[in-house]
């Protein structure tokens, strides 16, 4: 066939399917490399949440990993699960708290982070994003703006009739109140990263309450 | 048929082509274009190197795909096939860097998916590779890409050198250096940009011979 694409006017279905073909082998390229890149991916991640783990885990220098199973109750990792819950080990094998993986929307894409409890549940250790994609010198703060990363650690979990309160975000912040300092040029960025530890913190608290005590003892055991 | 005249100007294009995005034409000291990434995430050498390298092998991926293609892309949807063969490579890469660089996938956060609107590469594809055999689209966006190479990696290295004394993560500046802050946010990179852009063309003029046209 000889006839030129720029001067002739091509029938419509000539135009879709050209589309349709490029479109069709973008996504089956995209497909394999995502199908092949995902593994490596996920052991990295892996890596950096565990690394993560111990950063906000005073005094531990290694960890046992758990996940919910489908009844609620905690079993340690398996093939195949994401991390949930570090339970952080000193040297020699006693708890010292736990970690928790938590994800949520922030400004551009999904935040995912790490922060430590305490053993009674009642501080916050440390907190480490993980994984974001704000945007570079803004809302990117929150990865390592030590202000407001530390902020987390000096708050006391607010409670209000034994119910947990969610963490707020203020410019002059009271830390006995649950507020932590606001970053200027992240200021949505900061919000998503305290709702995602409260939405965390709400759903984890009661299972923490419930099972910690079980799975230190089967740390020290 | 290939008229042999337009054969022998294309093959003297290629050369040219070639070396015009790496000087003459640069896209960031002298079309400027692209500047989104280019002022983000210049604040470091390892930064900018990625962040180039990845540009300049989306834009080399897609000239090739649509020089290749350019005889059966019709022209009413010739921008939607641009765009979507160059979000193709643009998500390949973005998975590979994930893959093999997650460090340096965190510190370009957003500003790698965005190559997708990076003007440079789409001007490229429009002005040469829809329109030039796949040699001289190839060399083309060689040129340009190594351009954008060139020009990112002076302001990244200039910005890390100044703003935190080191090159490439290593402390080459004397210990009693005082790190020029300014340099790490972004108005350093518009300083240091219009700064590159002035010695650019003070060389460019030195270098040029005497009663050249621009």
């Amino acid at each position: 066939m000889t006839h030129d694409p720029r001067s002739a006017q091509p029938s419509v279905l000539r135009i879709q399917a050209v589309l349709v073909a490029i479109a069709l082998t973008a996504g089956l390229a995209i497909a394999t490399v995502h199908e092949l890149t995902r593994p490596m991916v996920m052991a990295q991640r892996g890596g950096l949440f565990g690394d993560a783990a111990l950063e906000v885990l005073p005094g531990a220098d290694s960890y046992r990993i758990y996940v919910r199973a489908d009844d609620g109750r905690l079993r340690p990792l398996g093939d195949g699960d994401e991390p949930e819950l570090f339970i952080g080990l000193d040297a020699r094998g006693r708890a010292t708290g736990a970690a928790l993986v938590a994800s949520g929307m922030g400004y551009a894409d999904t935040i995912q982070l790490v922060y430590g409890l305490d053993p009674e549940a009642r501080k916050l250790t440390g907190l480490r994003v993980v994984v974001s994609r704000e945007t570079p010198g803004l809302g990117s703060k929150i990865i390592d703006d030590e202000d407001f990363v530390d902020g987390f650690t000096r708050i006391e979990l607010p409670f209000d009739d034994g119910r947990l309160q969610p963490l707020r975000i203020s410019a002059d912040a009271r830390h006995e109140r649950g507020e932590v300092d606001a970053i200027t040029g992240a200021t949505v960025s900061a919000r998503s990263v305290a709702g995602i530890v409260s939405d965390s913190l709400e759903r984890w608290l009661p299972i923490l309450e419930r099972e910690y005590a079980r799975l230190a003892d089967a740390a020290d055991g | 048929m290939v008229d042999p005249a337009l054969a022998m100007e294309e093959r003297e294009n290629a050369g040219a082509r070639f070396r015009a995005g790496l000087w003459r034409e640069n896209p960031i000291l002298v079309q400027a274009l692209g500047m989104c990434p280019v002022l983000a995430v210049s604040n470091t050498a390892t930064n900018a190197l990625t962040m180039a390298l990845a540009t300049a092998s989306v834009l080399l991926a897609s000239a090739i795909v649509i020089s290749a293609l350019r005889g059966i892309i019709p022209r009413q949807v010739r921008l939607a096939c641009f765009v979507l063969v160059i979000a193709t490579f643009v998500t390949l890469t973005d998975l590979l860097i994930e893959a093999f660089a997650l460090e340096l996938h965190r510190a370009l956060g957003a500003f790698l998916p965005l190559i997708v609107v990076n003007c440079m590469i789409l001007s490229r594809i429009e002005l040469m590779a829809s329109r030039q055999p796949l040699p001289v689209a190839a060399l083309d966006a060689l040129g340009m890409g190594g351009g954008f190479l060139v020009g990112l990696l002076c302001l990244g290295s200039l910005r890390e050198l100044l703003g935190q004394g080191q090159l490439f993560g290593h402390q080459v500046m004397p210990e009693a250096f005082q790190p020029w802050q300014i340099m790490q946010v972004p108005g350093g990179g518009f300083f240091t940009l219009a700064a590159l852009v002035i010695v650019f063309h003070l060389l460019d003029r030195r270098l040029r011979p005497a009663g050249a046209s621009a």
